[in-house]
C-alpha cells in the first residue's frame, strides 16, 4: 500500500525553483532517510508533502487520498525542523506540548482526556524525559526540548512519521537511542518513517530506503540498488557512497 | 464611605459586573496575543475604535452598533495584509490604525470639533454604563469567553506552533480569522471600562504579569483573569475613594500588580540561585 505519492512535484519561491518535477511513491514499512545538501529542497518537500507550502504544481496523495481532500491527520505525526523559533518564555510543560500530538485524533470540542495523560506518560518514559513531566518548556536544554517536541510526533502512534532533521540538538547517546526507538517503530510497530538528515553516514544502518533530493529527485531507492549504483558513484564520488554503504 | 455601602448603588454595580467580565475577556484573549506578538493589535484597533465612535457620533447612532462591524472588519483587513501584502503584522496594524485615526479626526473635524461624548470614548466611563451597554457587554463577553473555551487546546496548539497545529488537522486559517473577530469585539467592549487610549494596556498588563509567574498555559490563563479582575475591581474602588479617573486608574492598579509579580519573579530566581537544594 502507498502511504505517499508524489506526481511531478514542482514549486518555486519568488519565481526561483525550488523543486524540479519530483515523482515517488512510498509504500507502507518504509523507513526513508531524505538526504541532500544544503538548500537542496528536503524541507521544503515535506512542508509541500504536507499542505504546508504552495501553491504547487503536481499531486500529492496521503494514503490515497489528494492532499486537498486529505483530513485523517491523526495518520500522521510531524517534527518540524527547527527549535529556534520557539518562544523560550512560552509558559507550558512538557506533558501539555505532548499533549497537543492527540488533537488531531480528537473530535470537537477536542479535550485531553485522563486515559490520554496514560499515553503521553508511556511516551515521555520512551524518550526517557518522564521526570521531566512537569517542567516548564523553556527550563529545558535544546536537547531535552528536543524530545519533548519528538514525544508531540509520536504520542498518536502515527502510521507515517515525518521528521525533519531530529537529531540536530541531540547527543551522541541520545541520537543513537533515538535512532534505535524509531527502528524499533518501524520494525515492530509498522510505522513509516521519512527523516531529513544531514547525517549521511548514520542512516545507512536504519533506514532501508535513500531518497536523495537536490531539487530534482536524484535517487530513491533501497541502499542496496544505492550501494551498487555506477551511476551513484559517478554522482557522489566513491568516498560519499561508501559512507553511506560501509554500516548498511 | 465603605464598599458596602458603595455597591449599594447601581451604577457601581453596573460597573463591577460589566468591568469583571471584560477584565477576564482581556485576560484571557491577551495571554494569546501576547505570545503572538500581536500586542499592539490593540492599539491599533482601538484607533479604528475611535474612528467608528466619530463615525457613530457623526450620523447620531449609538457608537457601539457601529464599532462592532466596522473594528470587526479592520481586524480581518489586518489580518489579510500579513498574508496576502507581504507585511508582518505590526505593519499592518499600522496602516489599519492609520486609517481609523485620520478617518476619525476628519469626521471630528466635519462635525465640529472634538466634543465632550468622544473624549469621554477616549478615556473610558464605566461608572456611566447603562443597563443597555451592560448587557450587550455581558452577552458578548459570554460568547467570546464560550469560544475561547470550547477551541482551548486548538487555539493553545496554533499559539505555541502554528505550522504543526496545521499539521495535526486545525483549521488555523478559520481559527486566525475568528481570534481576529473576537480581538475585535473584546477592543470595542474595554473601550467603556478603560478608553481607547488605553485598550491595550487592559489586553496586555494581565497577560505579561501572568508570564512572570505561569508554569503552564491554563495557569497562564487563570492568573491573567485573576490579576485582570483585581486591577478592575481594584481600581474602580480607588478610583471612587480618591476621585482618580477610573479607566487610568484601572490600569496604573495592573501596572504595579505587574511589577510586584516581576519583582516576586526575580526574588525567586535568587532564592533557587542561592539555594539550589532549598528551593
Amino acid at each position: 500500500m502507498k502511504i505517499l505519492e508524489a506526481e511531478h512535484i514542482s514549486f518555486s519561491y519568488n519565481s526561483i525553483p525550488v523543486l524540479e518535477d519530483v515523482s515517488f511513491a512510498i509504500e507502507k514499512g518504509s523507513f526513508v532517510g531524505l538526504v541532500g545538501p544544503n538548500g537542496s529542497g528536503k524541507t521544503t518537500l515535506i512542508k509541500v508533502t504536507l499542505g504546508l507550502a504552495g501553491p504547487f504544481s503536481g499531486v500529492i496523495r496521503l494514503f490515497g487520498q489528494k492532499i486537498d481532500n486529505f483530513r485523517n491527520w491523526s495518520r500522521i505525526g510531524y517534527l518540524p525542523q527547527s527549535l529556534t523559533g520557539l518562544n523560550p518564555y512560552f509558559p507550558s510543560t512538557t506533558r501539555e506540548i505532548v499533549a497537543l500530538g492527540l488533537l488531531s485524533g480528537k473530535r470537537f470540542p477536542k479535550y485531553i482526556s485522563r486515559s490520554d495523560k496514560r499515553d503521553i506518560d508511556g511516551v515521555l518514559d520512551l524518550l526517557g524525559i518522564a521526570g521531566l513531566k512537569d517542567t516548564r518548556m523553556g527550563e529545558l536544554s535544546g536537547g531535552q526540548q528536543q524530545r519533548v517536541l519528538i514525544a508531540r510526533a509520536l504520542v498518536q502512534k502515527p502510521e507515517l512519521l515525518i521528521l525533519d532533521e531530529p537529531t540536530a540538538a541531540l547527543d551522541p547517546e541520545a541520537r543513537e537511542s533515538f535512532f534505535g526507538t524509531l527502528k524499533t517503530l518501524n520494525e515492530t510497530g509498522s510505522t513509516s518513517i521519512i527523516l531529513v538528515t544531514h547525517d549521511i553516514g548514520n542512516i545507512g544502518q536504519y533506514a532501508n530506503h535513500l531518497m536523495w533530493i537536490d531539487r530534482k529527485l536524484i535517487f530513491y531507492g533501497g541502499f542496496d540498488e544505492f550501494c551498487r549504483s555506477d551511476r551513484m558513484t559517478d554522482l557522489f564520488g566513491a568516498n560519499s557512497q561508501h559512507i553511506i554503504c560501509h554500516r548498511h | 464611605m465603605g464598599i458596602v455601602e458603595y455597591l449599594q448603588y447601581g451604577f457601581i454595580q453596573r460597573a463591577l459586573l460589566c468591568g469583571a467580565f471584560i477584565a477576564i475577556l482581556c485576560a484571557t484573549l491577551g495571554v494569546v496575543l501576547v505570545l503572538r506578538r500581536f500586542s499592539l493589535i490593540g492599539d491599533g484597533l482601538a484607533h479604528v475604535t475611535f474612528g467608528s465612535v466619530a463615525l457613530g457620533l457623526f450620523l447620531r447612532i449609538y457608537p457601539l452598533y457601529i464599532s462592532i462591524p466596522i473594528v470587526m472588519l479592520s481586524s480581518l483587513g489586518i489580518l489579510k495584509l500579513t498574508q496576502r501584502a507581504r507585511l508582518y503584522g505590526d505593519a499592518a496594524i499600522g496602516i489599519v490604525s492609520s486609517f481609523g485615526i485620520a478617518g476619525g479626526v476628519i469626521l471630528a473635524s466635519v462635525a465640529g470639533g472634538f466634543n465632550v461624548d468622544l473624549f469621554s470614548y477616549l478615556f473610558g466611563n464605566i461608572l456611566a454604563i447603562g443597563p443597555e451597554e451592560l448587557y450587550i457587554s455581558i452577552g458578548l463577553s459570554m460568547v467570546v469567553l464560550a469560544v475561547i473555551f470550547l477551541y482551548f487546546n486548538e487555539i493553545f496548539s496554533m499559539t505555541f506552533d502554528e505550522e504543526f497545529a496545521r499539521v495535526s488537522g486545525v483549521g488555523t486559517e478559520k481559527l486566525n480569522a475568528v481570534l481576529a473577530l473576537l480581538t475585535a469585539i473584546t477592543v470595542v467592549l474595554t473601550m467603556s471600562v478603560v478608553g481607547i487610549m488605553l485598550v491595550s494596556a487592559l489586553l496586555i498588563l494581565p497577560a505579561v504579569t501572568a508570564l512572570q509567574l505561569a508554569r503552564s498555559f491554563r495557569g497562564a490563563m487563570l492568573i491573567a483573569a485573576s490579576v485582570s479582575i483585581v486591577s478592575v475591581i481594584g481600581g474602580i474602588f480607588i478610583s471612587l475613594a480618591l476621585n482618580f479617573p477610573t479607566g487610568a486608574t484601572i490600569v496604573m492598579m495592573g501596572i504595579f500588580l505587574f511589577l510586584a509579580a516581576f519583582a516576586l519573579r526575580t526574588a525567586r530566581q535568587q532564592l533557587h540561585r542561592n539555594h539550589p537544594g532549598i528551593y
